[in-house]
């Protein structure tokens, strides 16, 4: 396949959601906890090794990589029914096997790389029975599993936004949900460029019985979340004012000699803010433009 | 009573013939009362015209004296003196004479008739009297009324009546004179016995006299000098009878008694042999037993002695010369009409029996008139048997009026075949060089006739017509074979065309041939019926599918050709046609689903012609990035033919079934200067056989153009995704670089701008053109009930996305600006490309100059040199005041440029008639950014959108 798809599952947390991931993926596809395809499945049309490859005894195995630092919740994959489902090859322990405690700087010298983050995003789900309603309700402040602070300073809007409608769904429906999205002006827009909700449709596995007709996924970019930044920003400041917890960090090689690495870490995420805060005004391209005219000067 | 009219006006118009130099008969009648008695008159006023004297003629005769009761009279007479129709009786002076000699020889007053001779001769020599014939003729006429005139009370019974009697008196004489050439039988007692006057006042006993006259059966021609001169004899006794009447008339009418003077100096000029020549072979009246054989030639359609054809004015005629009064020349005409009509029938019938290329329905109609006519001859038959047992059980001249023929009655029994002779007729000329179905057509048009009579004789030679279209009809929905030898039919075979597109173009309905009682969707079916046994037979190569319906063929008898011009809603016809379109059709569509598995081969144009397959498309644009930059001559097809089934072996494609990707191929479209391979690229799909009916060429080929369109949006979404992988990198490897910030930036934008618009036309195309038709289509191929449907349902499909993706003659220029968008897009991608080097370079000198400057310092040695550092502050300085500026102007201008660009799509689309695309340019200005930048597009996309939509609607 080109462009083959690998997924990371990172961490503690990175792992429970992969592990419950594949189990849905598994339930989807028809396929059992140790791999193999149920008798039910054997006439499906979809396409399996978009997430799995096959081994040559034509079990599925998912394209995953499991990473961490301490064992306990791979081992608890291990022990589950699932525990055949994975490639032995693709899972990856600390040898030391203590975990980094929520240090970053443990983290960063046991792995050796630095792993970036991608920018976080609002994530909302619902099952609902219409396409309009799913999409209204993933619009809703109480659906979305980031919660902010509203910024009476700031105009917050929307980037951009991603939904994943699945179920029965006719594209029109679709349209006319938009239509109705923005008659009502639900969702406010970034006001320098063009946007506008980006809908992908996917087809409902015929091996789940559910309830709902229709559910959606929202993925969205949302300059609100600079107020989570900046909050986390507030709480490091109080620390670092307090010198607290900077021991377990000077411990490690590379804050022996200085905390030049977490100031400029400190720099990025205020970038980052500010940035958010620059995107949510009709003169961000003038900001951008003369933000990096200064530094030529 | 009308005929006596006629009589009168008859001898009238014959003395003007006769005599041209006076002015009529009545004339010089009246010419002598005036002589005697105009003096003596009171009515000065009117004395000196005809009226007046008329008027005084009536009052006299009548005897009474008031004007209310002499008014009628006088009203009666003006009505007779006026009538100007022609006779057929010729004034013979001579005749006239000797008829009266005739009649005093018969009430035995020889002497008279000598004393009338003599006194004839006298009035001949003068000169005084010039309508001497009419005179005669008129006082021969009163001679004959004077019982009449004592029985009638009312002025009709007068002398004018009488002149219906006369008539056939002349006839008796004149044919039993003919028959006997002895005029002494006629004065036997039952010659005259069968004229009695009161018999003759009726008028049904007219054609009786006719029917003893005819004796013979054909009339021999009268030596009239031999009549003459056996009655020469008597002729005087009648004369002076005749005399004495005149003289009795114009003592009635002027008071006096003297007469002599009036009648005795008159001179006959005109030598009687002369008159005998022109006038007395006709004058004689034709008996109607002669009449009757005549007409029964003329029911043939052959003329007779009397009845005469005019070749020139097609049609017939009574011999001028023929004695045959008017009412009875009326009647044979009337009569001769129907023979007329045959003629014509027959006529066509024989003209359509030589035509070689008449054909079957031609010729079914010929024989379904040949039918009518056989029945018809029949008839003559019965009616000549009538005639003829007349003739030979009687003795020819001994009259009885027992006989059961006369004009009379075959009037009546000949109405019923006239009606139906006349309808015939009207068919022939309706019907004439009309063939086929259109013929059909034309005979269904008269079966809407409200006489059920007509009715059903329409309706019989229909069902005669309509038997071979029926034939051919039957075989060509059961067997799909077309036996139509003269173009009869109305589906027609062009073939020459080859089976590949025999569905489209091998048959066609002739319009014209359709009968009118079939409905044009009736027609369509039955075309696509046998269209339908043939497509399975000749493209699917299906012989078995015909079989199972010949129970139907059994049950084509009488009663469904009946039904197929007598159809109400379910009509046999209508039945049996629905059921075995339906199981054609059934048959066909299970064939190509089945065996032919269209469904597969319709899916497999959506994944990869129209890009449905999106792995397979991805990978396939990787593995052609190479080779498509390209010069379009320089890409060659063994290349891309090898690229394309490693993009097929690489993804999903591979599970797709052999056949379907056998046919899968590359073609290079045709190229103009200047073309990359990208311009010339194209999928291919090879289709024959029974798909090939649905994929036309035309279809493939609007196939093509749609991947062209979507290739083309498909590889702008690439080149932008690739871009924005690159700008990821980049942005961090140019943090170091100062001033390349603002462009950096400026690119984001940019390309956030592009994304997006390239992302809402992929959508636009995806969901809301290809998913939305995709699904009418397969719902409508699943409803589909007949191959034409599924046809139908795949063109509107094309047709739809076709005018949805902007590739309809409205759109040109539409697709013309969109275009020029994605070639903004591609210029964008140049110039980032190309500063991402000069970015790159300058890195890596500055790189290279740092490492230089730590191996040199860990020599020991100076890291740089003044030289060395000269040129590194010039190429830096080139590299901001010089590359930055320009790429950030180009940008700039780019931006500009791109954002006027997309404005002006967003208000073409806004004006393109189709709603459809408002589903776009809602897409690409969701949050109304556009909008709020631009005025126009602010109007537009509002109050005019709005306005069109409402009109639109109002519309529909």
């Amino acid at each position: 396949m080109p462009r083959e798809m690998i997924m990371l599952q990172l961490g503690q947390c990175g792992n429970q959601i992969g592990f419950e991931f594949w189990k849905k993926l598994c339930a989807e596809h028809g396929i059992s906890p140790e791999g193999v395809l149920e008798d039910y499945a054997t006439e499906g049309s979809d396409r399996k090794d978009v997430f799995f490859y096959q081994a040559d005894d034509d079990h599925y195995i998912p394209r995953a990589v499991l990473l961490d630092l301490e064992p306990r919740v791979i081992h608890t994959i291990m022990n589950s029914p699932y525990a055949k489902l994975y490639n032995p090859e693709n899972i990856y322990l600390s040898k030391a096997g203590g975990g980094a405690g929520n240090n970053w700087a443990v983290g960063f010298s046991q792995v050796g790389r630095k792993i970036n983050i991608m920018h976080l995003v609002l994530v909302a789900g619902i099952r609902k029975t219409t396409v309009l309603d799913v999409m209204r309700r993933l619009l809703q402040p109480k659906n979305m599993m980031v919660s902010t602070t509203h910024d009476r300073n700031a105009n917050h809007c929307y980037i951009s936004i991603l939904n994943i409608i699945q179920g029965e769904v006719d594209p029109t429906q679709v349209h006319k949900s938009l239509q109705r999205i923005r008659e009502r002006k639900l969702a406010q827009f970034i006001p320098w460029g063009p946007a506008s909700i980006q809908v992908a449709l996917s087809r409902k596995s015929p091996y789940i019985q559910t309830a709902h007709r229709v559910s959606g996924l929202m993925l969205a970019n949302h300059t609100s979340i600079s107020s989570l930044f900046d909050r986390t920003l507030r709480q490091y400041d109080k620390l670092r004012k307090r010198e607290a917890f900077l021991e377990q960090f000077r411990k490690e090689a590379i804050f022996q000699d200085n905390l030049d690495e977490l100031d400029s870490s400190r720099e990025v995420v205020q970038q980052l803010i500010d940035e958010y805060l620059a995107a949510t005004k009709p003169d961000y391209l003038t900001w951008g433009m003369q933000q990096a005219g200064i530094d030529i000067n | 009573m009308p005929v006596s009219h006629h009589n009168v006006s008859r001898e009238n118009s014959r003395s003007n013939l006769n005599d041209t130099s006076e002015n009529s008969s009545v004339n010089v009648i009246n010419n002598n009362s005036i002589n005697s008695n105009a003096i003596s008159d009171g009515m000065a006023s009117c004395s000196g015209t005809s009226a007046a004297l008329v008027y005084k003629l009536c009052s006299h005769i009548t005897g009474v004296s008031s004007t209310e009761a002499v008014t009628p009279s006088y009203q009666l007479a003006l009505r007779t003196l006026s009538c100007t129709s022609s006779s057929a009786v010729e004034s013979d002076e001579f005749e006239v004479s000797e008829k009266i000699k005739k009649r005093l020889v018969k009430e035995k007053r020889e002497k008279d008739a000598v004393k009338f001779a003599e006194l004839h001769r006298k009035l001949q020599g003068s000169v005084v009297l010039k309508n001497r014939w009419a005179v005669m003729y008129f006082l021969l006429n009163l001679s004959g009324s004077k019982n009449k005139y004592q029985t009638k009370n009312g002025p009709y019974g007068l002398g004018f009546t009488k002149f219906t009697t006369s008539t056939p008196l002349q006839n008796v004489d004149f044919s039993e004179s003919t028959k006997n050439q002895q005029p002494k039988t006629m004065f036997s007692s039952k010659s005259v016995s069968t004229i009695p006057g009161s018999e003759k006042t009726e008028y049904a006993s007219l054609p009786t006299t006719y029917q003893f006259a005819q004796s013979g059966g054909s009339v021999d021609r009268v030596d009239p000098s031999q009549c003459i001169l056996s009655d020469s004899g008597s002729g005087n006794i009648c004369s002076q009878t005749s005399c004495s009447r005149v003289a009795r008339m114009a003592a009635l009418f002027s008071g006096k008694d003297k007469t002599e003077g009036t009648i005795v100096p008159v001179k006959k000029k005109v030598a009687v042999q002369e008159h005998k020549g022109s006038t007395n072979l006709s004058l004689p009246m034709v008996p109607e037993g002669v009449l009757l054989r005549e007409i029964l030639f003329a029911f043939q359609g052959i003329e007779g002695k009397f009845i005469k054809m005019q070749p020139a004015k097609d049609r017939f005629h009574i011999d001028s010369k023929a004695g045959v009064c008017r009412p009875v020349q009326y009647q044979l005409l009337r009569l001769a009409e129907l023979g007329w009509m045959y003629n014509k029938v027959h006529k066509f019938c024989e003209s359509q029996d030589l035509d070689k290329a008449l054909g079957l329905v031609g010729q079914s109609f010929v024989a379904s008139l040949k039918e009518e006519l056989s029945e018809y001859y029949r008839l003559l038959a019965v009616l000549e048997s009538q005639l003829q047992p007349n003739v030979s059980n009687e003795e020819p001249y001994v009259s009885t009026r027992s006989g059961s023929l006369t004009v009379r009655q075959l009037m009546v029994w000949t109405l019923d075949p006239f009606v139906r002779m006349k309808q015939l007729a009207a068919l022939v000329d309706a019907c004439r060089s009309q063939r086929g179905g259109a013929l059909a057509s034309i005979l269904y048009s008269y079966l809407h006739h409200a006489d059920p009579s007509i009715r059903g004789l329409v309706k019989h030679i229909l069902s005669v017509v309509v038997q071979p279209i029926y034939r051919m009809l039957s075989h060509w929905i059961f067997s799909g074979e077309l036996e139509d030898v003269y173009h009869e039919f109305f589906v027609a075979v062009n073939s020459s065309v080859p089976n590949t597109s025999l569905w489209h173009e091998k048959y066609s309905l002739r319009k014209t041939m359709v009968p009118s009682f079939l409905t044009m969707s009736q027609a369509k079916k039955v075309l696509s019926t046998g269209k339908a046994i043939n497509f399975l037979r000749m493209v699917c190569h299906d012989h078995t599918s015909v079989r199972p319906q010949d129970e139907h063929s059994e049950r084509s008898d009488a009663a469904t050709v009946e039904s197929l011009f007598n159809q109400n809603q379910d009509s046999d016809f209508q039945r049996l046609l629905e059921a075995i379109y339906k199981e054609t059709s059934r048959h066909v569509l299970k064939s190509l689903f089945t065996q032919y598995k269209f469904i597969d081969h319709l899916l497999a144009m959506r994944r990869y012609l129209l890009l449905g397959q999106g792995d397979f498309i991805r990978h396939l644009m990787d593995l052609l990035e190479e080779e498509l930059p390209k010069s379009a001559n320089m890409v060659y097809l063994h290349n891309l033919s090898g690229i394309l089934e490693s993009a097929i072996r690489a993804t999903n494609a591979q599970f797709d079934s052999p056949d379907i990707l056998q046919r899968l191929d590359v073609r290079l479209l045709e190229a103009s200067v200047g073309d990359t391979g990208w311009d010339v690229f194209s999928l291919d799909y090879h289709v024959d056989g029974p798909i090939g009916t649905v994929f036309t060429p035309q279809c493939i080929n609007a196939y093509l153009r749609l991947f062209n369109t979507l290739w083309r949006s498909k590889r702008m979404e690439y080149i932008l995704s690739g871009m924005w992988q690159t700008q990821m990198t980049y942005s961090r490897l140019l943090r170091t670089l100062p001033g390349a910030a603002p462009i950096l930036h400026h690119c984001h934008f940019i390309l956030s701008e592009m994304v997006h618009f390239v992302q809402q036309v992929q959508y636009y195309v995806a969901f809301e053109v290809m998913e939305c038709s995709w699904a009418e289509l397969q719902q409508k191929v699943m409803c589909a009930e007949d191959l034409d449907q599924v046809i139908a349902a795949h063109e509107e499909f094309l047709d739809s996305i076709m005018t949805r993706s902007l590739l309809d003659e409205e759109s040109k220029d539409v697709l013309t600006q969109l275009r020029a968008i994605y070639d903004l897009i591609i210029r964008y991608q140049n110039i980032q490309t190309k500063f991402w080097q000069q970015a790159l370079s300058e890195i890596e000198a500055r790189k290279a100059l740092e490492s230089r400057i730590d191996t040199k310092t860990e020599k020991g040695k100076w890291g740089i040199t003044e030289a060395e550092l000269e040129v590194e502050k010039q190429r830096q300085l080139e590299f901001e005041k010089k590359i930055i500026p320009t790429t950030k102007a180009q940008l700039r201008v780019l931006a500009n440029s791109y954002q006027d660009m997309v404005q002006k799509f967003l208000l073409m689309i806004a004006d393109h008639s189709d709603p459809n695309l408002r589903f776009l340019s809602f897409r690409l200005d969701f949050n109304e950014h556009y909008k709020s930048r631009n005025s126009r597009l602010q109007t537009s996309l509002t109050y005019q959108h709005r306005r069109r939509s409402l009109l639109q609607a109002s519309l529909s």
